[in-house]
């Protein structure tokens, strides 16, 4: 990946344009400045399909620019960049490796629109929520903001966007970039990615589906104060960082499982492509 | 480093085709196989040698292969561009098939048209430095190359810390050069490399491009040998020898005098004849005679006995557009306009009165930086002024809703893909009017006639992304026309297209002037547009109207062009070499030709 | 579009001259005691720091630009923590379902103050370091010339984009797009006139771009020269010094438990 010059011109661009779309384009603002549903978010999501891992290193570096133009580069821009690049990472892993789910098919949405949109919308969470989970992890860790708030607001913020905007956006830009011969199965070499994708791959795509899922749902839960778990932070605690205790082993647990699925995940979509 | 013969380049039957898959062996290699068809070869079988120590113009209609040939020159193709190719290429020595490109790079370099697409650096001397790191020269000598390559494009004193987004488009390609002289190459190959500039920026490329090529001294010593491809006659005048390319061959080269004199070669091949070659090749001189630039053509006139008789309708435009004008439709008074900066308000317009009739022809000139552009986005609403007043039919445009104006006032702006999205031509089109609350019939038979206008129709359903630059603009102005437009504002609508390109389009806005009473506004750099189709042009500067009359008047006055910085086409400025003071110039080369006495009337120098 | 969508601040201060990477030491010297330390006073005097640095730097003038950012981070740290301590300490608002504890404030301010801590460092740094800088630092740092090189021009490229951004919205909303639906989804669909041609005429470059870039020779695979690498002066070792001296400073005297709850 980073031996090819278009490969690498493609990380650039991605980077450039979701950083120049993130900070101008906001869709439906909840907090002014804070937090608001933009519509860039929906790139990491088709960009890492098409694009594959230029797209999960440019949505990674493409956040931390925006941070940066926007004054907000700080200890939290960690979070964001490991955060994106899980969000176009994923995307890129999990097209084709949902078993039944997936509609073994390119996603151009003229087909069989119906089981691409299911596959796509799935993604689309999915990835929003590894991408919200580990934002949320990182910023509880540096006791910036309880889990259970960003948690929440970022996946639902970037499940509007890539969910609404991906299939037209797809519909109308697929063909065009499949014309231009830019999606990765057409500029990587073939020794650069491996075809053997088969059965641990579909497990490897469930895997990253139900970890990043169950990882904000059940650090949501015990952020409310779900019975049985003890949310409040314990003012005493070691070093005194704030982030409870219960939410960084979960993080942790959830990071690691979220990483050792998606390479377990062998990319499928080159098989699709050449299909 | 250049083989015995003295031949920088040469190449021997070379097939290319973009297809990866395409069969060379049996594809159609004739000349005269369709320009237009992306399928087969763009290169049919080429043959060319360009000899070390010239400079050679390349020049074809578009489709004829002239990048793509440029292209196998610095070995992009074969090596970077997956495509079917077959031939012989050796460049200084090299077989420049099977050299890498970043290898040949040590002996070629390449500047592009698209100047946004070649900077790759956070600064100045970053940029500079590229070239050099990449060819692993050490870092001690990169500081020499980084003052030298500076001041060989006139930019000794650029700050070395400024990042390079922040420069004019012609500072930005004047530094794509210098990041290319810092390699110190032997061949240098230029695509279009002002396609994209204004006039001024131009002229500053044309300056680096002579200095280069008659560079000698210390240091380095210049590229021993230049290609370029151009399709503007003023670049072409710096070669010495020229090239014309057809259907992917070689069609006709020599001495540069000599090819582009030969009137029918250059039609043959679809290259945009020189206006005074045309003229003068209509008045009846012979082809050896033919002359490139005004000076030489206004001593032949002088040493001949034909006569300068001024046009008989002065105040008309060479395209008899802008002729006939009816109510006032804008208004505009002390209009004031800053854009808000860190630093502070920046005044971009700075007192603009300006009126404008129904069914005039208006174009609005100045540098870059003048105000022009922000001062267009004032008539349709983009803009609100900050003070004084922009009215439309008497009402303040501000107080219009954008689906009121947006109706009557339509905006082209100067690069189609910043708007271009749908899936088909038709819903591209049909996007403005539908916002505008048109449906059903209506709107088909709006589409309908704006695709027909634009000589479009019948293209419905194909992708506007793969059409051609020229064709893309098309569809934008189709995009504006099917609203029912008043007024258009266009902004540099003819940037980027090559002169066929820009004539289609200019001829197009120019009828419906003429047949539909459309009023005009036109921002623009390229004065052969301003002289065939406006009567009336306003020269902004620094934010003020600086000129506001007749187009004809302005171009007669030399001293007033000499103070806006503008250059009038060559038929002009001929014109006004030959004329009497109470002659109007002739605008074009047609008319150049009616004032000297009409087609033929050139019969030899010894009556 | 110009300079001017940049924060960096051209200049010639102290924090101008340090390496990129003796600021990051700085900077983590600022985020350690922001990070060990819980009560609002500690706190403060990393962020007073922080403030003093922006201000040495001449980045005053980028609080005007995001003080609303900040002030809404603060706010909103400052109201959701005391919902997530125990109510401890003396009691300050009993209100039905609001209890307010001094505690329960003491610690949300210090998190507030955390934050903002954060931010000002992060700001002080990008208005003192240029983005060229910021790139060799990157590359000080051991990371891969490739990687550093993706970052250098997505950097150069983003005020470009930016601009195509904005006028792409001008020449959609002059064809009478509108952004302002109330449905939200049908709200956020209509940005698709707009995200397609900023991407399009981005991605329709990348072969010309890549094509430029090699014909000036790069070549990943190929050695290749440096001409200005970072260098540590006598200032960056002291600043690196006093950076450590500070972090371990603070998480040894946070640790005996000053400055916690």
């Amino acid at each position: 990946m980073w031996r090819d010059t278009r490969m690498i011109m493609l990380t650039a661009v991605v980077a450039a344009v979701y950083a120049a779309v993130l900070i101008p384009f906001n869709a439906i603002v909840i907090i002014p400045g804070l937090t608001s549903v933009r519509p860039a978010n929906v790139f990491p999501v088709i960009f890492g399909i098409m694009f594959g891992p230029a797209a999960a290193w440019g949505s990674a570096i493409g956040n931390l620019i925006s941070d940066i133009f926007s004054g907000q580069f700080g200890a939290g821009s960690l979070g964001g960049f490991v955060g994106n690049f899980a969000f176009g990472f994923v995307s890129y892993r999990l097209w084709g490796n949902l078993g039944a789910l997936s509609s073994g098919e390119e996603p151009d949405f003229r087909g069989n629109s119906g089981r691409q949109l299911v596959e796509y919308v799935i993604i689309a969470v999915v990835g929003s929520t590894a991408c919200a989970a580990i934002i949320a992890w990182w910023l509880d860790i540096l006791g910036l903001f309880p889990f259970s708030v960003f948690a929440t607001i970022v996946t639902i913020n970037n499940t509007l966007a890539s969910a609404v905007l991906g299939p037209p956006l797809l519909y109308l830009v697929y063909p065009r970039i499949k014309e231009m011969g830019l999606l990765y199965p057409d500029v990587l070499r073939s020794e650069d990615y491996d075809t053997s994708a088969g059965a641990r791959s579909t497990l490897g795509g469930y895997g990253v589906a139900a970890t990043a899922i169950l990882w904000v749902v059940i650090g949501v839960a015990i952020g409310v104060g779900v019975e049985g778990f003890g949310f409040f932070v314990s003012m005493g605690s070691v070093f005194n960082q704030g982030g409870s205790t219960i939410q960084m082993a979960l993080g942790a647990v959830g990071f690691l499982s979220l990483f050792a699925f998606s390479f377990l995940a062998r990319e499928r979509f080159s098989q699709i492509r050449r299909n | 480093m250049t083989s015995s013969d003295g031949i920088a380049a040469r190449l021997r039957d070379v097939v290319f085709s973009y297809d990866r898959g395409a069969d060379l062996d049996t594809a159609d290699l004739s000349a005269d196989a369709d320009p237009d068809d992306r399928e087969g070869p763009v290169l049919r079988g080429l043959d060319l040698d360009v000899p070390a120590g010239s400079f050679t113009v390349v020049m074809g209609a578009s489709g004829g292969g002239k990048s793509t040939m440029l292209r196998t020159l610095n070995a992009i193709i074969p090596d970077f561009i997956d495509g079917s190719f077959r031939g012989e290429v050796n460049v200084l020595g090299r077989d420049a098939t099977q050299t890498r490109v970043s290898e040949m790079a040590h002996d070629a370099g390449m500047v592009l048209q698209d100047y946004e697409s070649q900077l790759f650096g956070t600064s100045v001397e970053a940029e500079v430095a590229f070239g050099p790191e990449n060819l692993a020269v050490p870092p001690e000598d990169i500081g020499p190359r980084i003052d030298e390559s500076l001041s060989l494009v006139g930019l000794p004193d650029l700050d070395r810390r400024r990042e390079p987004s922040g420069l004019s488009g012609g500072q930005k390609q004047r530094l794509v050069f210098a990041g290319v002289a810092a390699t110190r190459p032997d061949l240098l190959v230029l695509d279009e490399p002002t396609s994209d500039l204004d006039p001024k920026g131009t002229r500053d490329i044309v300056d680096v491009v002579t200095r280069l090529s008659e560079q000698e001294g210390q240091g380095w010593s210049g590229p021993e040998t230049i290609v370029m491809v151009t399709h503007k006659i003023e670049e072409a005048l710096l070669a010495d020898r020229a090239v014309l390319l057809k259907g992917g061959k070689a069609f006709r080269s020599g001495p540069l005098q000599e090819v582009f004199t030969d009137v029918e070669a250059l039609r043959e091949a679809r290259v945009a004849v020189p206006p005074l070659v045309e003229a003068f090749d209509a008045l009846g001189w012979p082809d050896e005679d033919l002359p490139l630039v005004p000076k030489t053509a206004a001593e032949q006139v002088r040493a001949s006995d034909l006569t300068y008789t001024g046009p008989k309708n002065p105040e008309q435009a060479p395209a008899g557009t802008g002729a006939e004008t009816g109510e006032m439709l804008f208004e505009l008074n002390d209009v004031e306009y800053a854009y808000e900066t860190d630093r502070g308000p920046v005044t971009a317009v700075d007192g603009v009165d300006m009126a404008v009739r129904e069914g005039e022809v208006v174009a609005l000139v100045g540098h870059n930086g003048s105000g022009k552009t922000t001062l267009a986005k004032h008539f349709n609403g983009l803009h609100a002024a900050d003070a004084g007043d922009v009215t439309y039919k008497g009402r303040s445009v501000p107080d219009y809703r954008m689906s009121e104006i947006g109706r009557e006032v339509g905006y082209v702006f100067q690069n189609p893909d910043h708007q271009i999205f749908a899936d088909t031509v038709r819903e591209e089109v049909a996007f403005g009017p539908e916002n505008f609350g048109l449906e059903g019939e209506e709107l088909d038979r709006r589409v309908d006639h704006a695709l027909e206008t634009v000589e479009l129709d019948g293209l419905d359903d194909e992708d506007p992304f793969s059409f051609s630059k020229g064709q893309r603009q098309r569809v934008a102005l189709a995009g504006i026309l099917a609203t029912d437009p008043e007024v258009i504002v266009f902004d540099e609508p003819t940037t980027g297209l090559d002169a066929a390109q820009q004539r289609q389009f200019m001829d197009l806005v120019g009828k419906l002037n003429r047949e539909e009473g459309l009023t005009v506004v036109m921002v623009t750099h390229d004065m052969a547009t301003v002289a065939r189709y406006a009567p009336r042009t306003v020269v902004m500067q620094d934010g003020r109207v600086a000129y506001d009359r007749a187009t004809r008047d302005l171009f007669a006055d030399e001293s007033l062009l000499a103070q806006y910085d503008l250059v009038a086409p060559h038929p002009t400025e001929l014109a006004n070499h030959v004329r009497d003071d109470d002659d109007a110039p002739a605008l074009t080369a047609e008319e150049l030709v009616t004032a000297l006495g009409g087609e033929g009337v050139y019969s030899g120098g010894e009556q | 579009m110009s300079d001017s969508t940049s924060l960096y601040v051209d200049g010639d201060s102290l924090l101008h001259r340090l390496d990129p990477r003796s600021k990051l030491a700085l900077s983590l010297a600022l985020f350690v005691p922001a990070y060990v330390f819980g009560r609002p006073e500690y706190i403060a005097i990393p962020l007073v720091v922080a403030f003093a640095g922006l201000l040495a730097g001449g980045g005053w003038r980028n609080l005007k630009r995001i003080w609303f950012i900040l002030v809404a981070l603060f706010v909103v740290g400052l109201v959701l923590w005391p919902n997530f301590v125990e109510p401890s300490g003396p009691t300050l608002v009993d209100a039905g379902p609001i209890l307010l504890t001094l505690d329960q404030l003491l610690f949300a301010l210090g998190r507030s103050l955390r934050i903002a801590t954060f931010v000002v460092t992060g700001l002080a740094y990008i208005s003192t370091t240029a983005n060229e800088e910021l790139v060799r630092g990157m590359r000080g740092l051991g990371i891969p010339y490739a990687f550093c090189f993706a970052v250098g021009t997505a950097l150069r490229l983003f005020p470009t984009f930016l601009g195509a951004a904005g006028t792409v919205r001008q020449a959609q909303e002059a064809r009478g797009l509108d952004l302002s639906a109330s449905n939200p989804i049908e709200r956020i669909r209509n940005f698709v006139p707009l995200l397609i041609p900023v991407f399009m005429t981005a991605f329709r470059n990348v072969e010309t771009q890549s094509m430029a870039l090699e014909a000036r020779g790069f070549d990943t695979r190929r050695e290749r020269t440096f001409y200005r690498e970072s260098a540590f002066a006598v200032r960056d070792w002291a600043a690196v010094a006093l950076a450590v001296a500070v972090v371990v400073g603070a998480v040894a005297l946070s640790s005996t438990g000053v400055g916690t709850f």
